[in-house]
């Protein structure tokens, strides 16, 4: 975990060696932090010095593949107004997971597919202050929204592999949403498919958008957007998985020993 | 440079983050920024 101050300087890092694949962060009302560690298979409750409060699943023992039983290869976590855990999960499984704020595990929901209830690579989660949950259904190039039961209520169809899922706390939010860019070689050159940010409303509706495609490391375009954060001023972070995206997306060009991988979006007026 | 449209114009920083001398990202999987908006945190693999 890395720390900067509003302008970008530098204050401190923790937790090298502790993390095998740093995923997902979530931050709670009282300033704690969920870190979700997808090759570690576990969610961790932090404080911002990195003391751990509160830990989910067993750090390097995955549940078997797509069983359902938490986790394998979790991916991001949210918090419901009661202060209920919310995780995605994930890369090895098609499942959210509910657990109480004292780390009980209270219903898990979905199964792979791609009906209603139903993910292909649960990336991202969030829930708004009325309860309503939010999922990165990425894989099936949607987000669905659920109750705080896991009841499908809507879905939303007009994304692309829908990788960031961020939500500034309220009731009826928008949401700042990171499309990860076209992954299959034949669609790689598509222009309007990302990667990109979209903004969009809390019934799905598009009312904004940046970050020209096709994919490339020119100023203001994306390589693979997948961790957004958006301050007070509504300053928009986006975090990049430029490294593990680079080898789909220019295939032909050795990958750079630097390559990109966070731009800052201030907003203007 | 400014992107978007409308009520969501941003200007470009991509030079934001100022890393310690040796330091790069080599990844950011998360971001996030605290309630009190005075910093912001990144999950991030670093080569020194």
């Amino acid at each position: 975990m890395m720390i900067f101050d509003r302008d970008g300087t530098f204050l401190r890092s923790w937790g090298e060696g502790q993390y095998p694949r740093a995923h997902g962060v979530h931050m709670a009302p009282d300033d704690t932090m969920f870190l979700t560690d997808d090759g570690g298979h576990f969610v961790r409750q932090v404080t911002l010095d990195g003391k751990v409060l509160l830990e989910l699943g067993v750090p390097g023992k995955p549940a078997p593949y797509m069983s359902g039983e938490p986790f394998h290869r979790c991916t991001h976590t949210a918090l419901s107004p009661q202060g209920d855990i919310y995780v995605s999960d994930g890369y090895g499984n098609s499942r959210v997971h509910k657990y109480s704020p004292d780390g009980k595990l209270l219903m898990s929901w979905g199964e792979p597919g791609t009906g209603e209830g139903e993910f292909n690579i649960v990336h991202n989660i969030c829930c708004d202050a009325d309860g309503w949950v939010y999922v990165a259904d990425r894989e099936n190039h949607r987000v669905q929204v659920f109750d705080g039961k896991g009841k499908y209520e809507t879905q939303w169809q007009n994304l692309h592999r829908p990788c960031g899922l961020c939500m500034p706390y309220a009731h009826k939010p928008i949401f700042y949403v990171g499309e990860v860019g076209p992954a299959a070689a034949v669609s790689r050159d598509i222009p309007n498919l990302g990667p990109r940010v979209n903004i969009v409303d809390h019934q799905g509706k598009l009312i904004g958008r940046f970050g020209d495609t096709p994919a490339g490391t020119e100023l203001g375009k994306f390589l693979a957007p997948h961790g957004l954060a958006v301050d007070s001023r509504g300053d928009v972070y986006v975090g990049e998985m430029s490294w593990t995206g680079w080898p789909q997306i220019f295939p032909d060009t050795p990958r750079p020993a630097h390559i990109r991988c966070l731009q800052k979006f201030e907003k203007v007026g | 440079m400014i992107v978007g449209s409308g009520k969501f114009q941003y200007r470009v920083n991509a030079d934001w983050a100022r890393l310690p001398g040796g330091w790069s990202f080599k990844e950011v999987g998360g971001s996030v920024s605290t309630a009190t908006t005075t910093s912001m945190c990144s999950i991030a693999a670093t080569t020194r």
